[in-house]
């Protein structure tokens, strides 16, 4: 995995995007990694479970029985019916209602889409961020380095979601209120991404400077290469494997991030539920003996952090053989 | 010794001027301080007065100042909803927010070290296998998911524990307590179970693969080959062994249990600080925001100087480096 690709200045033909996916392909195929793979039964299941819920939730509007947000399919004749399977359940709503009417499932498949969007998202701003500043930091060095790490010790001290509150509080008072429930997906994003950018950007400047006094960089600065393109050609793909690992994880913790935020009534606008706005509504209705409302998202939600915490851990596994 | 000790202090308070320069930024810069201070109806005249003698006009590195020594003086100005000193606010949530987490951590302890004690020596024992699932859905299953749950079974179901507020409390100066009564105990029971969970998770796993580190070290081979009990080998030499780090995390851990209080606080509507502080991101009220930042950073600030003094009296090798980088997240 440390095996430096890229080689030296131009000496390598460049592979095209495509020629490189097939690359990774098949090496993959025949990898360890595919190995560790087959013989685990239970990532097999989560991976199965996490393609599942994804795939339902891109294709959600082909996949869910009804356009929960759709008002003319909505009827409020059909509010708050318990799932098929009891007493006064209805066998088009395979989960039971709300309180308006709308199928759980549906809005369980819809809330899906979001809260992996906002998820995807954060992980990716998170990643971009993170592994940005490590690289600067890692490379130049000096009070560069000082400054960045500086940062990451203090924030890294303070519990991501608190940040992230205050991140939302502060986008509260300087947006009016009107554009913040319009933003408030990308306020998350935000503030999901700004609070979790230090674990990349940590392990990132621990591998470039690891990397940076091997013989490929320091050829590749003799032959006068600019820093930049060093960083980003030569660096970047050879610190990019635990950087996966991080990303995996991250993105549970980002998905548990949004869906507490949402709970709280700080995160998406309820016009657009996310599984953790969904829980929070149907926490109301608790009390009045409709516990699907609340409890199948909050399944949901439960089965898909779990699966990808799994495919996480043993990712980790996987590319750190030292580990088993 | 000397030196560090005023290196670590010197460190804490540069941290907290960091936050208090947040804090001031926001109380500052986050809308009109005056606008959210008087009513719509107040002259231009009347404004710019306030504006004078809150000392708004002064210039930014005047103001901070004044800022930061009111902030050490626990002076936060007026919450823009309640219209009430931030600091009795705070001073009145406070016990609330400290007894759940101090509970909780103790909970999380008693029941975390056991649980990682036997699943680091049974490392294959079926029960360990059932911890360590256990302690799997611990971690992925989010906070307000777990009070949820238990409030549908014991609240709703079963009906034995209230599932809102703190009970009957009995007050001593400005502290109340909710421990000394009935309702009170019943009422702490699901939100101290709910905070403490994940952190139980945690202690547990921690526990967990520092026996097993232990356990490999050659001094626990010889205190074997000396032919001492299983029971004095594992927790004579190897627990004890484990638990300065333990220690370590607990006590940087209560910091951010004191910040995780503020989920467990909205779902069982617990009336401490962290409820506070939801209350005030959703009204946008600025100077609690601002109060609550600075206290939970004053927390983890104290705790991490603790913490960080106790390894440097603990650890004889600290000593000698001329005191480590200070390298605690």
């Amino acid at each position: 995995m440390a095996e430096p690709r890229g080689g030296i200045g131009g000496e390598v033909p460049d592979l095209s995007l495509w020629d490189r996916t097939i690359d990774a392909l098949v090496r993959a195929r025949h990898s360890d990694i595919w190995y560790s793979f087959k013989r685990s039964p239970v990532t097999m299941v989560a991976a199965a479970v996490t393609a599942v819920i994804i795939l339902s939730a891109v294709f959600a509007p082909w996949v869910a029985p009804y356009n929960p947000f759709d008002l003319a399919t909505i009827d409020l004749m059909d509010a708050s019916l318990p799932p098929s399977w009891m007493a006064d359940g209805d066998p088009r709503f395979l989960l039971g209602t709300d309180d308006q009417g709308r199928g759980i499932l549906s809005t369980i498949i819809f809330g899906a889409r979001i809260s992996l969007g906002v998820g995807f998202a954060s992980v990716v701003f998170a990643l971009i961020v993170g592994v940005g500043l490590g690289l600067i930091s890692g490379y130049v060095g000096g009070t560069v380095d000082a400054v960045i790490m500086r940062v990451a010790d203090i924030q890294l001290s303070f519990p991501a979601i608190l940040l992230a509150l205050l991140v939302d509080g502060v986008a509260r008072g300087v947006l009016p209120r009107e554009a913040h429930d319009e933003l408030a997906i990308y306020v998350l994003v935000f503030s999901i991404g700004i609070s979790g950018w230090v674990q990349y950007a940590r392990t990132v400047r621990g591998s470039t400077l690891v990397e940076k006094n091997k013989e490929y960089v320091q050829a590749a600065r003799v032959i006068g290469r600019p820093a930049i393109l060093i960083i980003l050609r030569h660096v970047l793909p050879n610190v990019m494997g635990p950087v996966m690992v991080i990303a995996t994880i991250h993105l549970a913790l980002a998905i548990i991030t949004e869906a507490t935020l949402s709970f709280l009534g700080v995160g998406v606008s309820p016009t657009e539920p996310s599984l953790g706005t969904l829980i929070n509504v149907g926490q109301d209705y608790l009390f009045s003996g409709e516990w699907w409302i609340a409890l199948f998202p909050g399944a949901v939600l439960a089965i898909l952090v779990l699966a990808v915490n799994l495919l996480g851990d043993w990712l980790r596994d996987a590319l750190n053989p030292k580990l088993r | 010794m000397f030196a560090f000790i005023i290196r670590r202090l010197l460190q804490s308070v540069l941290v907290m001027l960091t936050v208090a320069l947040i804090a001031f930024a926001l109380f500052r810069f986050v809308g009109d301080p005056i606008n959210n201070l008087v009513g719509q109806d107040t002259t231009l005249q009347d404004r710019q007065q306030l504006r004078e003698t809150l000392g708004l006009n002064d210039s930014v590195v005047v103001q901070y100042w004044r800022y930061v020594v009111n902030t050490a003086k626990g002076d936060f100005g007026y919450s823009y909803m309640h219209r009430r000193p931030v600091k009795t606010m705070l001073l009145e949530r406070m016990p609330a927010t400290l007894e759940l987490s101090i509970i909780s951590i103790i909970l999380a302890l008693f029941i975390g070290v056991p649980m990682g004690v036997y699943t680091g020596l049974r490392r294959d024992g079926f029960l360990a296998k059932i911890f360590m699932s256990i302690s799997l859905i611990g971690i992925s299953l989010p906070t307000f998911l777990i009070g949820i749950m238990l409030i549908l079974v014991f609240g709703v179901m079963l009906r034995w524990l209230p599932t809102f507020g703190r009970g009957e409390v009995v007050a001593f100066g400005i502290w109340t307590t909710g421990l000394l009564t009935a309702s009170g105990l019943k009422a702490l029971i699901m939100p101290a179970i709910t905070l403490a969970l994940f952190q139980m998770t945690l202690i547990m796993r921690l526990v967990r693969s520092e026996m097993l580190e232990v356990l490999r070290t050659d001094y626990i081979k010889f205190a074997r080959a000396r032919g001492l009990s299983n029971r004095a080998v594992n927790f004579g030499h190897a627990l004890k062994n484990t638990l300065v780090p333990v220690i370590t995390i607990t006590g940087l851990q209560l910091g951010s249990v004191i910040a995780f209080a503020i989920i467990t606080e909205s779902v069982f509507q617990w009336p401490g600080m962290g409820r506070m502080f939801i209350e005030a991101v959703a009204d946008v009220d600025i100077p609690v925001m601002a109060a609550y930042l600075c206290l939970i950073a004053l927390f983890f600030v104290v705790i991490n100087l603790i913490v960080d003094l106790l390894y440097y009296a603990v650890d004889p090798r600290l000593r000698i480096d001329g005191g480590g980088s200070g390298g605690h997240g």
